[in-house]
């Protein structure tokens, strides 16, 4: 009723055409929140983009992911995923892979089978393996679909858990620290691999890490966090041309220039004491 | 190899046996020899009253494990979903745990009277705490990650249950299921010593107050028989329900 009959303004704001919306999130631990996580957090995440979340260590790069899937309840704030609230559960059409792909991948199920169960509230029955063998082709595992996960090494696990995460139909992928686990090598090609998948299905991708190089490789746009209590530093645009490669794209000067004012900024977090300052307004 | 093994291991204790028998310093009215046990033996076996007492107690047994599995897992899982419940069990699981089957007998004998209901309740109250306590702490040690993938994928409470902490946790609650195995059919041939009107334990009580040595030693090596057949059936179940488990194993050892 009391809406403007001429919507002109809402075009400029931020958050317009946004996927995930982060609104003031906080939350704490410990009884009535006495180890302050969040301390209102901010953010968007863009239709079709890759947004990296860089921060120091201890910083509650995980409890936020938690938050933003909706597997964790914050304090106060909100998350609003294609303009709902996310609440008690992770919404269909969103995706998580964790750091750990050992412990989310399921050991007694085949290569196959975990995929297909990333189709559970999607995928009609009658589809789901044919699904997930085209999913198997596009991570380059096409001939292991009756391997178990433990008999393939750490990339080729984590490329089984971003085809899962894919197989739910997802426009949402997060991804906490996917690769912390896997060699350089790996990492590089699975970096690749990843960027390649989100432009093929058009997923909005939340990459949340600790190195600065990947983050600043893979994004359109980097959000640098500060020390808890958990807030947005800066967001800072990558605006570097695409496809991105992994010797070119870290030779160019822009390349370098973004990585140098992340890197000083998270330094720069990690002397710093993280006790709440005194007489600090929002 | 290993059967060669596993022969001449049996060899030697056969062997030792034979030699006290023949030294005469025990007299063989109280240790018969190998062949006269095994001409015991099959003389019970020709009578039907080893067949007969065979049956009873083994399906009493395997009636008591598989009541014991299903309240000992449905225990674990209530455990599981009401943590408080788990909390107030605990003290009272560590009081009953250490309770032998021979002492319920006595006890439960008068209420219950000497039937089905008596070696059920024995059972079940002396194996289910292997099974309870396993199960319980397999549940309670799934990986959260593990959990939060599930509910990632839109699992409620019951469907991660069912979809993803059993399926982990198996593995670990068959170890005490085997041990639950051998429980389940101790406490029948010793309730069946007790109060029994039939059955391995009774026979075993009876030819041991007529001094029928022979026969004694015939029946407690068919108590190792069944222990053995026990294991057998949970091994075989272990490899349908988790062999994923087992392959595994073998293979991340390679």
């Amino acid at each position: 009723m009391s809406e403007p009959l001429f919507s002109n303004q809402k075009a400029d704001t931020p958050e317009h055409g946004s996927l995930l919306e982060i609104t003031d999130l906080t939350k704490g631990y410990g009884a009535a929140g006495t180890l302050p996580v969040l301390g209102g957090l901010s953010f968007s995440a863009r239709q079709g983009e890759f947004l990296s979340i860089v921060g120091p260590s201890g910083c509650g790069k995980t409890t936020l992911l938690l938050a933003l899937s909706g597997l964790l309840a914050p304090d106060s704030g909100n998350v609003t995923f294609k303009n709902a609230i996310v609440s008690g559960g992770t919404p269909k059409g969103m995706a998580i892979v964790f750091q750990d792909y050992s412990r989310s991948l399921f050991p007694w199920k085949t290569v196959m089978e975990n995929i297909v169960f990333g189709m559970r509230r999607t995928a009609d029955r009658s589809w789901r393996r044919a699904r997930a063998a085209e999913l198997l082709d596009s991570v380059g595992l096409n001939s292991f679909g009756n391997h178990y996960p433990w008999q393939l090494s750490g990339g080729m696990q984590q490329r089984v858990a971003i085809a899962r995460g894919l197989a739910s139909e997802s426009e949402l992928l997060l991804l906490d620290e996917p690769l912390a686990a896997v060699d350089a090598q790996t990492r590089a090609d699975v970096q690749d691999l990843l960027l390649h998948l989100a432009q093929l299905f058009g997923q909005t991708c939340v990459l949340v890490t600790h190195d600065v190089d990947e983050a600043v490789y893979m994004a359109d746009r980097v959000v640098v966090l500060s020390n808890r209590p958990t807030r947005v530093i800066e967001i800072v645009d990558v605006d570097l041309p695409k496809p991105r490669d992994q010797v070119e794209t870290k030779e160019q000067a822009r390349f370098l220039e973004i990585r140098h004012k992340v890197l000083n900024q998270v330094r720069n977090m990690r002397g710093m004491i993280s006790e709440p300052i005194g007489g600090e307004t929002k | 190899m290993t059967w060669a093994y596993r022969i001449f291991a049996l060899a030697i204790v056969i062997s030792i046996w034979e030699m006290l028998f023949w030294s005469g310093r025990i007299p063989p009215t109280y240790l018969p020899s190998a062949p006269m046990v095994g001409a015991a033996l099959l003389g019970l076996a020709k009578s039907g009253a080893a067949l007969q007492a065979e049956i009873l107690t083994l399906s009493r047994a395997l009636v008591g494990f598989a009541l014991t599995l299903v309240l000992g897992l449905w225990l674990a899982i209530l455990g599981w979903v009401y943590r408080p419940v788990r909390e107030a069990l605990g003290p009272l699981v560590e009081l009953l745990r250490p309770i032998p089957p021979a002492a319920l007998v006595p006890i439960t004998v008068f209420a219950l009277g000497s039937n089905i209901k008596l070696y059920l309740f024995v059972v079940v109250f002396v194996a289910i705490w292997p099974v309870y306590l396993t199960a319980s702490s397999a549940l309670s040690g799934v990986s959260p990650i593990l959990i939060q993938t599930g509910r990632s994928f839109g699992c409620s409470r019951w469907e991660t249950l069912w979809q993803v902490v059993l399926p982990q946790a198996t593995p670990d609650i068959l170890v005490s299921v085997r041990v639950s195995a051998a429980i389940s059919f101790i406490a029948v041939v010793v309730a069946e010593m007790l109060a029994g009107r039939n059955g391995i334990g009774y026979l075993l009580f009876q030819r041991a107050f007529a001094v029928q040595t022979a026969d004694v030693f015939g029946l407690v090596l068919l108590c190792g028989v069944n222990g053995m057949l026990f294991n057998q059936l949970v091994m075989l179940g272990s490899r349908f329900v988790a062999g994923w488990h087992l392959r595994m194993a073998e293979e991340v050892s390679r």
